[in-house]
């Protein structure tokens, strides 16, 4: 369940990832496009990334990876999925790895939904 | 409406940078300049452009954020770095607090957030988060003065105390009941006497010397 305190909801959510992609695009459509190609790129990386360091108990490298997703993510307007980021990164850093597990599956979940809206 | 803000965005996430661009382009007020993408960049953009301030993340390739704070506010003391990362790296964020940085943001800031807290560090002001700000000054206060400075007027120890609690120059000119030029004066004396090269430097020296008590903070 999503802390809704700390989390945006959906509606937010899209809005705010709107409002931004609108933004990008007034510098033009080659920025916009080049901007999503980065993002599905890196992200997919970063989420190889986790799962990869998780599997083999590498906290501060699943820590890496969720806070250059979790950035990227914040300043495209994705808060839900710079949230949960947010949330793996600090218990890699503190070595709650099984915490980790869990919260992965979430961070899978928001970036697939972000996934949808920029390339659907 | 005079030259507006001149900002430098460092940033090894093309994504980000980009995306902050986009943030700020309808704002008259505030100019992207240049853009780079690791710490050498950014001293090289600095010593180049002469910005007002740089939006500079803190994880960067082959010179990190923090060691480029201190080479660019060496050269030039007079440039706002307002720090621009994502969550966690206390210890970063501290360290390039300690190194001159003015303001800290996450990069989940909403749009008018980063814009006030260019405008902020463009005036030479801190723009930290309260929820920030007591860590900062707790891991500072701990540390010992290293300056001697000058002895201080008692009206710009009254300036000093009150820059330290945060207030803008315009706010301390409404406190005071005296001019804003006035204050940008006394904080100019200020940071001659004791040797700083900005506010956050001034506002240390008032904690460890006891001018200032955290607790007041």
């Amino acid at each position: 369940m999503k802390d809704r305190a700390t989390e945006p909801t959906e509606a937010v959510e899209a809005d705010e990832l709107g409002q931004r992609l609108a933004a990008l695009q007034r510098l033009g459509q080659e920025t916009l496009a080049a901007v999503v190609e980065e993002f599905l790129a890196r992200g997919a990386a970063s989420l190889e990334a986790m799962q990869s360091a998780l599997a083999s108990g590498d906290g501060e490298a699943v820590a890496d990876a969720a806070h250059a997703l979790g950035g990227s993510s914040g300043v495209l307007g994705a808060g839900a999925l710079a949230a949960a980021c947010a949330k793996l990164e600090g218990w890699a850093r503190e070595g709650d790895l099984g915490s980790c597990t869990v919260r992965l599956a979430t961070v899978e979940q928001e970036y697939q939904t972000i996934c949808k809206r920029l390339a659907p | 409406m005079g030259e507006p803000i001149r900002v430098v965005v460092v940033d090894d996430h093309f994504v980000v940078r980009k995306g902050v661009c986009a943030l700020l382009m309808d704002a008259e007020d505030i100019t992207v300049v240049g853009e780079g993408g690791n710490g050498w960049e950014a001293v090289e953009l600095a010593r180049r452009l002469r910005p007002q301030v740089i939006l500079m993340d803190l994880k960067l390739p082959e010179l990190s954020g923090v060691e480029a704070i201190q080479m660019i506010l060496a050269e030039q003391p007079e440039t706002g770095i307002l720090v621009l990362t994502a969550y966690g790296l206390e210890a970063q964020i501290l360290a390039s607090v300690e190194a001159g940085a003015l303001g800290y943001l996450t990069k989940t800031a909403e749009r008018e957030e980063l814009l006030a807290a260019i405008r902020r560090v463009g005036l030479g002001e801190l723009y930290l988060p309260a929820s920030l700000t007591r860590q900062v000054l707790t891991h500072l206060h701990a540390r010992p003065a290293r300056i001697a400075p000058e002895t201080l007027t008692a009206r710009e120890e009254e300036v000093l105390r009150l820059l330290t609690r945060g207030r803008s120059n315009q706010k301390i000119a409404e406190d005071l009941g005296i001019s804003e030029i006035t204050v940008r004066t006394h904080v100019s004396h200020i940071l001659g006497k004791l040797d700083a090269s900005n506010r956050v430097q001034a506002a240390l020296y008032a904690l460890r010397s006891g001018l200032v008590l955290l607790e007041d903070v």
